[in-house]
This record gives C-alpha cells, structure tokens and sequence, in this order.
C-alpha cells in the first residue's frame, strides 16, 4: 500500500521534473544571455568612458606639448623667465595632467561618485609616484614587444571592488620628449635641480616609456546590470507563470464546463426519459382504473338488476344477465393477468442469445394449431428466416399474439391466410405477420398499439396484445408497426429487433 | 312533448354498459326512442346524417346525448369537441357519462363545452336513480333546445 504510494509519489515528482526541465533549462538560457547581454552593454559604456577620460588627457598633454611648452620656451628665449627656470607645476605634464585628474578626483567624490584610478605607469619616473607596478610593468614590456596591440583591458577585482582596468601606451618617446627625459646633462637645469637622480632621464627615442593605466570602477554597473537581468528574469517568470496557471485554469475551467455540460444534458435527458415514463405511468394507471371499473360497473349492474328480476319473479332474462356478470368477470381476470405480464416484461427479461427464428414461428404455431386448424386458416412460413439475438420467450409471445391478432380478425372470408416472413429494409431485418382478413383503416394506424386500445368493441381481446408486443420489442431496440390498405383489405403487422450486439436494451425500469 | 318523440343517443362501446343504461331507461320510460352507438365514429356519422343514418325521419337529431369518452376510433372527447363546434349542433345537451373520474377529463370535457358530466355509479341502485333523473331533468324539466 505504502509502496504504491510511494510508487505514485515518485511518479509524481519525475512527471513534474520533466514538466519543469524545459521552462527551467530555458530561463537558464536567458539569465545567462541577458547577464551577457547587458554586463556588455555596461563594460561598453565603461569603456566610452575611458575613452573619453584618456582623450581628454590626451587633449591636455597636447595643450601642455605644443601650447605651453613653445610659449615657456619662447619666454626663456627672450629672456622672461629665467634660463634655469623649471617647475613640474609648469612643464611636467605627467604632473600636470597626474593633479589635474587628482582634482578631478576630488570633484567626483563632491559629487559622490567613485574615484576613477589613472596613472602614467612608468618603469623609470621622476615621481615615484609613477612608478609601474608589477602588472603595468609586464603592460609596457607587452607594448614594447608588442607593437601591434593598441591597447589592454580586462575586469579586475580590487578590495572586493569590480573595475574595468585599461591601458594603452603613452606617445612614443620623441625628439621633444627627449629634451627633458634624455640625458640628464641635456635637460634644463632646473629640471636637474629639481630631480636628483637618474628618474626620468636616458629616455630612447621610439619607445613607449610609460602606460596610461585606468581602472574604472564598474561594481554599481555590475550590480545594476544584475539587477536588471533579475528583474527582466523575474518579470519573464512572473509572465511564464501567468502564462502557465493561465493556460491551466483555462483547461480546467473548460473541463469543468464540459463535465458540467454533459451532466446538464444526461440530467436533461434523465429528465425527458422521467418525464415519458411518468406519463406513459399516467395513462397505464388511467387506462387501469378505467378498464378494471367497467367490469365492476357491469358485474355490480347486473347482479341488481338480477336481485330485481328475482323479486319480480321476472326470469326470462337471468340466464343472459349470469352470462354477462360471468364473462365480466373472466374479463377481469383475463385484464389482470395481462397486466401483470405486460408490468414485467421490462424486468423478466431472460439473458438473449440466438434464436433460429425458422424454429420460434413453428413452435408457436404448433400451439396455436388448434384454433388455426378450426378457423380453417392456411398458414406459410417463409424458409431459411435467420437466426436472430433476442430473448426466445418474449419474441415468441410476440409472433404468437400477432398470429392471434390475424386469427381473431379474419373476418369472414371463407379463405383466411396468414404468412410469416421477412424482408430487408433499412439494413435491417423486417418480420412480418400479413393475413387477409378485416384490415385496418390509415387512421387507426397509431392508436392500435396503445394499452387497452381496441378498434373492435365486441372483439374478445383485452386490448393489451398489441401494447405486450409493442413493449417487448422496443425491449429489444426495435420498432413494430402495421400496414394496411384499409378495411377488408388485409394487415400485415411488421417488427424489427436491434443489431446483434446491442438487441437489447437494459430496461430493468419497467 | 306534443307527441314529439323524444330521442337519446347513447354512445357506449362496452354493450353490458350500453344494456344498463337502455334497461333502466326503458324502465322510467323517459325517452320515446334510444340509439346506441359503439363508437366515436358512429356516433359523428348518426349526427351529422351520414351513411347508414342519412335518414333523418329514423334517425333524428337526439334531445340528448349520453357520451361515454372512452371509445374506439374515435374519442369521446373529440366527438364532444365536433358537435359544440357546429352551430346546429351545439344546443344539443351532452352528457359525459364515463367511467372514468379523472380530473383531467373532467376538466377537458368541461373545456370543449359538455353540459354536464357523470361517473356510472358502481352501486346498481344508484345507477338507476342516476339515469332516472338524468332522464327526467334533461327531457321533462330543461326546457329542449327543439
């Protein structure tokens, strides 16, 4: 027991994995797409940025390099600043552009955002400040060797801070340069002055002495962009789960309307088949109470007149009226047996099976050859009837009151005939009953089949004949009904059973 | 009156009932003249002088008609519903004399215009007495359409 339950448990987990492998290994495909996507998109700015950065650097070395510097050296020339004259505030713009970005710095912070790292990353500086550190020494070798690569960059984690670290190198070292950074005794002697030692000197021209080394600080843009991813991923969830219960509420709202149509429509259908059997009840209790009262009415009637009769000492008609008190009575007793029958064919209805029909119609006339032989009724059977799936005791009640029928109205022909057979129609087999007597008129057609229903008043019939075989054969699925050209002209009295496998219906409401 | 013979139409498939009636009838003699009628048909064809009825001195138009609603062929009701729907017909005071005590009948007999409606009495005492003064109120006390 637990077993199974774990068994359908577990079934349970792998359906729903299988379920949710899918949707799962695609929001995979889209976090990591999107992450890569939009980090992309920040590193790119960042980069723009730098870019900006360096060339606004740039701008400020040019401005020192050819407007500055020609201007200082046009003042020493005519002698307005002193031939020794030197001061990195004025001239170094590694210095000045160092403070320049250190201001610059500053007014970040004021303005609350992270500092920007830039540095002229030199093997050999003046200012230690510049000197290189082991990456951005590996960095101006790299260049050096390395003429074609224009620039480096990769993300760097520093202090648990994420930047983006770029550097290209620094202008090729030139004649200008030289002026200052070639050999110490060339250079002005202020510079000398002012730097004592070999730092910055014995420079060679063509060759990237020093780096531009920049690391932006990119963890707020880091984060942004997984923020963002988040939300577009929660949002896409949040869409996809919509989408999903959506989906589900639709197929259940529609399964539900769909059970609920159907329990409408076989409640419906229980309703109209109620209805039918209630009136089909009404008239059963209806024609009952009406034709068991008539007998009464007469037996009642009589047996009065008769006590009247014997006070009157009036004899003449007792015999008669005994006659009638007595077949009222056998009418009742006929009345109810028939009822009872008729009440239980819904119920007895034995298990079907094949019934050779050839067999049933012989069976049944042997019974009736008594009454057949002294109404001098010729009777043919067609041959080779086929075997049909039926309950054998109900169908020949069937043949044999439809056989009684065409004996009790003959008529008065002096050659009354009644021939059993079967004709194809519809896919279906059609037995028939045809005699030649009495016929019945068009109108009559429908009625004759109704309980208690008699065309014939005086006939000896109980009218419950027709309703019995009526009753059985719709048992069975199949349909009775008459042909008749009229009065005098013959009936022929036909019924068809249900297809093999369905012959009958399950009726245990009767 | 006046020598007028006075004529009932009884409409009765069951003959036992029919020979009730005709019996009892004859006893008071309230009526000059019955005709007993088995089917709704018959009793249309009698009325409106058809076939074998075409004779109107034989068979006049009745004073009264006892109908029963049970019938062959044709039903009571719709025989009751034929003649209140014909103008010459319709004064003719029908009785709706039947077995049955169904409210539905009574009320669809009432609908189509019956004058009056009747079970048969079980009790042959009380049948008799019923038809007594069926007879003496419809032709002796109502004043007769004709």
């Amino acid at each position: 027991m637990s077993l199974k339950m774990n068994a359908t448990f577990g079934e349970k987990i792998r359906h729903f994995i299988r379920q949710a492998a899918l949707p799962v290994m695609a929001m995979v495909i889209v976090a990591v797409t999107l992450q890569y996507a939009i980090s992309a998109f920040f590193i790119n700015d960042a980069e723009d940025k730098v870019h900006n950065l360096l060339l606004s650097h740039r701008g400020l070395h040019q401005y020192i390099q050819r407007v500055m510097h020609p201007e200082f050296y046009k003042a020493r020339k005519q002698g307005a600043i002193a031939s020794d004259y030197y001061s990195p505030e004025l001239f170094s713009s590694t210095f000045i552009v160092r403070v320049d970005h250190e201001l610059y710095n500053e007014e970040r912070k004021k303005a609350g955002l992270p500092e920007i790292y830039y540095k002229m990353a030199s093997n050999n500086p003046r200012n230690p400040v510049n000197r290189a550190d082991k990456t951005e020494a590996s960095l101006i070798r790299m260049f050096n060797e390395n003429r074609n690569v224009k620039e480096y960059r990769s993300i760097v984690t520093l202090g648990g801070q994420k930047y983006l670290y770029y550097a290209i190198p620094f202008i090729k070292t030139n004649k200008d340069c030289l002026r200052c950074h070639g050999k110490r005794e060339d250079a002005p002697p202020g510079l000398q002055a002012l730097y004592p030692g070999q730092g910055g000197f014995n420079e060679k021209a063509g060759v990237f002495r020093a780096i531009e080394s920049i690391r932006m600080p990119i963890s707020q843009e880091i984060s942004t962009a997984y923020i963002l991813t988040c939300s577009i991923l929660v949002g896409i969830a949040a869409l996809l789960m919509l989408f999903f219960f959506n989906t589900r509420l639709k197929s259940l709202v529609q399964a539900k309307t769909a059970t609920l149509e159907k329990e409408a429509e076989e409640r419906k259908k229980r309703e109209a088949d109620l209805e039918i059997k209630n009136a089909e009840l009404e008239r059963f209790t209806y024609t009952v109470s009406h034709d068991l009262k008539s007998p009464i009415i007469t037996i009642k009637g009589f047996t009065g007149s008769l006590e009247k009769d014997l006070e009157n000492g009036n004899y003449g008609r007792m015999a008669g009226d005994l006659k009638r008190v007595s077949a009222a009575a056998d009418k009742m007793d006929n009345l109810l047996r028939d009822l009872l029958e008729l009440s239980t064919i819904g119920r007895i209805i034995q298990s079907p099976g094949p019934v050779d029909m050839n067999l049933l119609v012989h069976d049944v006339l042997e019974q009736l050859a008594g009454s057949l032989k002294n109404n001098a009724i010729t009777v043919t059977v067609q041959s080779d009837l086929p075997t049909v799936f039926c309950d054998r005791q109900r169908l020949a009640e069937v043949v044999q009151n439809l056989v009684e029928n065409a004996i009790r109205y003959r008529g008065d022909r002096i050659d009354p005939q009644i021939r059993f057979g079967m004709r194809e129609g519809d896919g279906k087999h059609i037995f028939f009953v045809q005699d030649n007597g009495i016929g019945i008129d068009k109108k009559y057609h429908h009625n004759i089949f109704g309980l208690f229903n008699k065309l014939d008043p005086k006939s000896n019939g109980t009218g419950i004949g027709l309703a019995l075989v009526k009753r059985i054969v719709e048992v069975h699925g199949g349909k009775v009904w008459v042909e008749s050209d009229g009065e005098g002209r013959g009936s022929t009295f036909c019924f068809t059973l249900a297809q093999q496998n369905d012959a009958i219906r399950k009726d245990s409401t009767s | 009156m006046n020598g007028e013979p006075l004529t009932i139409l009884l409409v009765e498939d069951n003959p036992d009932h029919a020979e009730l009636v005709m019996r009892n009838m004859e006893d008071f003699q309230v009526a000059n003249k019955i005709i007993h009628v088995e089917d709704g048909e018959a009793a249309l064809d009698y009325l409106w002088g058809r076939g074998e009825y075409a004779d109107r001195r034989s068979f006049p138009i009745p004073h009264l008609m006892l109908l029963d609603l049970r019938l062959p062929k044709v039903d009571g009701l719709e025989v009751l519903k034929e003649v209140k729907s014909n103008a010459d017909l319709r004064a003719m005071p029908v009785v709706i004399l039947t077995t049955s005590d169904a409210e539905r009948d009574m009320a669809k007999a009432y609908k189509f215009h019956a004058n009056s409606y009747v079970t048969k009495p079980v009790n042959f005492g009380e049948f008799s007495r019923l038809l007594k003064d069926l007879g003496f109120y419809w032709l002796a006390w109502n004043k007769r359409p004709w």
